[in-house]
Formats: C-alpha cells, sequence, structure tokens
C-alpha cells in the first residue's frame, strides 16, 4: 500500500470518528452529568439507524421529514425512558433495566426487520484531492455537522438560561430548586435533549455502514471505549478521542484485518481503565470523587 | 426467645425435606423434567454467583455469561486439545477464571461501580470475538467436543449439579455470615462510610469478583459436561439475562432467592418446546420485561412475600431513603 492509501483511511477514520464522538458525547453527558445510566444508547443509535432506513427505503419520505420523525421518535424514547425507567437515581437497578430495555429493543428489531444486514445504498460523490486521495462528501458533510451540533450543545449548556439550569441542576439539586428551577423538568428535558444526539448520529452512521441488530452492541462498546479513554463528563475530550478512535479502528481493520479489530481496541480499552481510569482529558481530583 | 429457637428448627427440617425430595427427584422423573431440571440447577449455581457480586456486593455485572463462558470453554479446551482430564478442565477453567476476575476487580477497585461493569462488557466481547477468531484453540463458531468417555447419565448429570447448587448456596449462606459477608455488603451500602472505618474496599471488590467467577465457572465446567461441546452461544447476553432474572425475580441479597427465581427457568424450559422458532426473539423480550417490570415494582422479589412483616418494614424505610 502506498501512502495514499493511508491517508485514505485516516481521512475515513476520521469522518466515522467524528460520528462516534458525537454519539459517545451523549452517553458521556448522560452517565458523567447526569448520573443517568443509560446501557440502550448503542440499541437506541441500531434503532435510529433502522427507523432512518424504514423511513427513506420503505416509506419513501423526503430526507427532512425522515431526520424529523427519527429525532421526534428518540426524544420521545428519553422522554419515557426517563419517566419510567430512570424515575430514581439508583445506578444498579438503571443498569439493569437499561441492559433489559436493551435486549428488549434488539430483539423487537430482529423480529421485525429481521437479522438481514440493511443498507441505505448511497451513491456517493467524493472529492478529489489527488487523483488517489480522496473524500466522500456525504462523509464529510456528516463529519462537519457532527462537530456543529456539538458545538452548539455546549453552546446551548454554557450560554441559555436551560442549559445553565440543567448545569445547575446537576451540580447541586437542592439549591437549584431554590433559585426556582424545577429540577426534575429540567433533568427530564436535559435526558431527552441528549436522545436528540443519538439520533443524529445514527442517521449520519446510517449513511456509512450496514446495520444489522447486533450492530449496537459493538456501538456501546465503542461508547464505552471512547468515554473512559476521554474521562466521563467531558464534551470536548470525547469528540476529540472519537476521532482517534475512529481513525484507529480503520488502521487495524485497513493495516491488519478486521480479525485484530475487536481485541486490540477493546485490549486498548482495557490498559486505559488500569492505567489511567479516569481518562486522558480528566483530572484525578474529578474522577476520585465517586468511588 | 424461645420462639426464634423453634422457628429455627423449623426451618431445618424444611431444608431437610426439600433436600430429601430433590435427592429423590429423579426416580421420579423422566428424561424430559431431568433436563429441565439439570438446567434449572446450573441457574441456581450461576444465580448465587450473580447473588454474592450483586445483591451482596453491589456490583453489578451485567455480562456475567463471561466467566460462565470461560468455564466451559476451559473445560472443553483441556480434555479436548490438551488431552487431560475432568479435573484439570475444571482446575482450568478456575484459573482463567481467577485471572479475568482479577483483571476486572482490579479495574473496579480504582474507581467506582460504573467501570466495573464497563470493564466487564468490554472484555466480554473480547473474549467472545476471539472465541469466534480462534479457530485452532476454540474451534471458532462450530465448537470442539468433549472426549466420548466424560459422557454422564441424565440422573449422575443431575447429582453432579445438585451438588453444586447446595454447595453454592452454602458457600453463600457461609460468607454471608462470616467477616467477608459484612464487608461486601459494606461496600455495597456505603463505600465511603467502610472506607473510613478502614475497610479497604478495593481488595474487597477483588475478592467478591473472584469468588463469583469461581462459582460461574464451575457451572461452566458442569455446562460443558452437559451439552458435551462448547460453542459461542454460551457467551450470548440471553444467559446473562436469564442469570440476572433469576436473582432480581426471586430477591436479591437472599439465598433463597435465585430458588425460588428459578422458577423462571423452569417456565422457559416449559414454553420454548411449544413455540414456533420464528418467535425466539420474543422469549429474550419477555425475559427483559420480567426484568424491568420486576426491578421496577418489586426489587424485593418473590421473596418478600415469605418474609414476616417486621422484617419487612424497615427495609422498606431504608430504601425510601436512599
Amino acid at each position: 500500500m502506498g501512502v495514499s492509501a493511508y491517508i485514505n483511511i485516516i481521512l475515513n477514520g476520521i469522518c466515522v470518528g467524528g460520528m462516534y464522538g458525537l454519539m459517545s458525547s451523549a452517553f458521556t453527558f448522560q452517565v458523567g452529568s447526569l448520573r443517568m445510566v443509560n446501557f440502550t444508547y448503542g440499541a437506541c443509535i441500531m434503532l435510529s439507524m433502522y427507523l432512518t432506513f424504514f423511513f427513506i427505503r420503505m416509506v419513501n419520505a423526503p430526507v427532512i421529514l425522515a431526520a424529523l420523525g427519527v429525532i421526534v421518535i428518540n426524544f420521545a424514547i428519553g422522554w419515557l425512558m426517563r419517566k419510567t425507567l430512570l424515575k430514581r437515581i439508583d445506578e444498579g437497578m438503571n443498569i439493569l433495566t437499561t441492559m433489559g430495555l436493551q435486549l428488549v429493543i434488539m430483539n423487537l428489531v430482529l423480529f421485525f426487520f429481521t437479522s438481514y444486514p440493511r443498507d441505505l445504498a448511497v451513491f456517493e460523490k467524493r472529492i478529489y484531492f489527488t487523483p488517489k486521495i480522496s473524500v466522500g462528501i456525504i462523509q464529510l458533510a456528516c463529519f462537519v455537522m457532527a462537530g456543529v451540533i456539538l458545538v452548539s450543545f455546549q453552546l446551548f449548556l454554557n450560554k441559555t438560561w436551560t442549559g445553565r439550569a440543567i448545569r445547575a441542576v446537576v451540580q447541586n439539586r437542592d439549591v437549584a430548586g431554590l433559585m426556582g428551577i424545577n429540577s426534575e423538568r429540567t433533568l427530564d428535558l436535559a435526558f431527552s435533549l441528549s436522545f436528540i444526539l443519538i439520533g443524529v448520529a445514527g442517521m449520519m452512521l446510517m449513511t456509512m455502514f450496514t446495520v444489522e441488530p447486533n450492530f449496537g452492541d459493538y456501538i456501546t462498546l465503542i461508547g464505552f471505549v471512547i468515554c473512559i479513554t476521554a474521562g466521563l463528563n467531558n464534551l470536548t475530550g470525547a469528540f476529540i478521542t472519537g476521532v482517534l478512535v475512529g481513525v484507529l479502528s480503520a488502521l487495524i481493520s485497513g493495516v491488519l484485518g478486521t480479525a485484530y479489530h475487536d481485541p486490540m481496541l477493546f485490549g486498548l480499552f482495557v490498559v486505559v481503565l488500569l492505567v489511567r481510569p479516569y481518562g486522558l482529558f480528566n483530572k484525578r481530583k474529578n474522577a476520585v470523587r465517586n468511588i | 426467645m424461645r420462639q426464634s429457637k423453634y422457628k429455627i428448627d423449623k426451618r431445618v427440617i424444611l431444608y431437610l425435606l426439600l433436600l430429601a425430595a430433590a435427592l429423590l427427584f429423579p426416580m421420579a422423573a423422566n428424561r424430559r423434567v431431568l433436563n429441565i431440571a439439570i438446567i434449572t440447577l446450573m441457574y441456581v449455581t450461576l444465580g448465587e454467583s450473580w447473588n454474592l457480586l450483586s445483591g451482596m456486593s453491589g456490583l453489578f455485572s451485567i455480562a456475567h455469561a463471561l466467566f460462565f463462558g470461560l468455564g466451559v470453554y476451559g473445560m472443553t479446551i483441556t480434555t479436548n486439545r490438551l488431552g487431560m482430564g475432568l479435573f484439570a478442565g475444571v482446575v482450568m477453567g478456575l484459573v482463567v477464571n481467577t485471572l479475568m476476575a482479577l483483571l476486572v476487580g482490579v479495574i473496579a477497585s480504582k474507581l467506582s461501580g460504573l467501570y466495573f461493569t464497563m470493564a466487564l462488557i468490554g472484555l466480554h466481547q473480547t473474549v467472545y470475538s476471539l472465541s469466534i477468531q480462534l479457530i485452532d484453540l476454540t474451534g471458532g463458531s462450530m465448537g470442539i467436543s468433549m472426549p466420548r468417555e466424560y459422557l454422564f447419565s441424565k440422573t449422575q448429570q443431575y447429582y453432579m449439579v445438585l451438588t453444586l447448587a447446595v454447595a453454592s448456596m452454602l458457600f453463600y449462606v457461609f460468607i454471608r455470615r462470616s467477616r467477608i459477608g459484612t464487608n461486601f455488603v459494606a461496600l455495597k451500602e456505603n463505600p465511603d462510610l467502610a472506607r473510613a472505618l478502614g475497610s479497604n474496599i478495593g481488595n474487597w471488590r477483588i475478592l467478591a469478583t473472584v469468588f463469583s467467577a469461581l462459582m460461574a465457572s464451575l457451572a461452566g465446567s458442569f455446562y460443558a459436561l452437559y451439552l458435551m461441546s462448547n460453542n459461542t452461544e454460551v457467551f450470548n447476553a440471553s444467559i446473562s439475562l436469564k442469570i440476572i432474572m433469576v436473582v432480581i425475580v426471586g430477591g436479591m441479597g437472599y439465598v433463597w432467592g435465585p430458588v425460588l427465581g428459578s422458577s423462571m427457568i423452569v417456565l422457559d424450559e416449559l414454553v420454548r418446546g411449544m413455540m414456533p422458532s420464528r418467535f425466539a426473539p420474543f422469549s429474550v423480550v419477555i425475559y427483559a420485561g420480567v426484568l424491568i417490570i420486576m426491578a421496577l415494582l418489586k426489587p424485593a422479589g418473590i421473596i418478600s412475600f415469605f418474609q414476616r412483616d417486621e422484617k419487612k418494614t424497615p427495609a422498606k424505610k431504608e430504601r425510601a431513603t436512599t
């Protein structure tokens, strides 16, 4: 393989990594900030991928409507989950119930869509930098959009009243209540908003990957790797790590072969957990607080 | 005081009667019923193992099939590939599981229980993908079979797994009543306080993981004898789900929880014979649904129906405050 092949692999990895960063920032926000352990997010991404496929290929809806549908459905799922499963902040039970819900979603999808892998089969135009180095337009657009969405989410959290309310509730519920914030409602909203990130990530991933019901497991794991490596509750770090992991996984499967992909990536995950469990981008002080 | 003594006597008689019934069970049962009983007792063992880790020590393992599967693979690989005996197979499973549990436990000892769950899922996926890809060693998705001389009759298998189940229950009770169990409960209820009182929570977490992994490994070694082969299905998430469901339905943190909860396994085995295979995904949906409903509405499990009122009320109050 020449140099251009490597550059192509890396470019592809960066674009995919942007999606990884987007979806794992949703997870890191839910678990790190809101303290709601949500192990369904892989299944939810898989579901929104299937929904995108369903809307665009089976119903033949226009792309805008399909996107709107996926986002609304995801928002509703988030709201319902918060209202039923995650009503009590009890980490252990949340882990169990969300794991159960993940299996429910996965097996319902398996029943309705069967295990046959689905693909949007988008015909992608490519931008050629040189005759050999190129990048797909949709991929690039998705990467840029992922960045824009994350930046705007961060801005929303930092600048708007609602965002500041969310952060206040996360930091200290009682005092936030005293300041006139309805903390339950704010948490509902925050959790549902993070599901929009999941929906958008799912739609974007659908343009690049074929989806099958087990894809959710893979996504869950990639999400863990990214969140742990970046450190929980660090959205920017999650995005950067997402790009890194995307490049790394593209290089592993491109150069060594796909057989090495899972063991190497998760071996790395374990090494990170052993050496720097509080994450690359977090300070030790923040992590030790919760034993 | 006298009353409580009398009650314990009554209980011992009940236990002995149950044990006698379990011992005499193979005489009355046909092959199909015996098969169901074997699987049920295996899940009781696995349930106790999960109960030790999650019900007692508060570390939520949602990929417990990892330890179980390693037990199965340790047994089959040792007897088939290395040509050693049954005992060596069991020991191999135990050794591999100890190493894996140490790895998971070391991770869990550094940070919160959430990291434990994540690490376990990551390792589970790694081991699962390795079990598919290392075809020379594990047989890939085809699996490898056990040597034929280790084929036991169903009655023998029943007694083996009954021994395992009773032993695991006794082990659970022993741990719960010893100082180790007190420490385990302490790090579930309030790790900060436990640490403040001088309990080395990291080491206790590692120990809990190792104990639980060893119990699951024994059940896995037995499953290899029952199945007479291995396949990658043993790492399946539905096995983890069944293990969790057995405990949650029965009652988390009680010895008799998994025993009561294993009634769900009996139901499953009975129903599965009648269902068309197209609806196979639905069995998992139903399990997960039962798990969610029980965890939300009755976290104390079936066992809370059998408890006396004065025992029930303080537990309830405690839960409401946390």
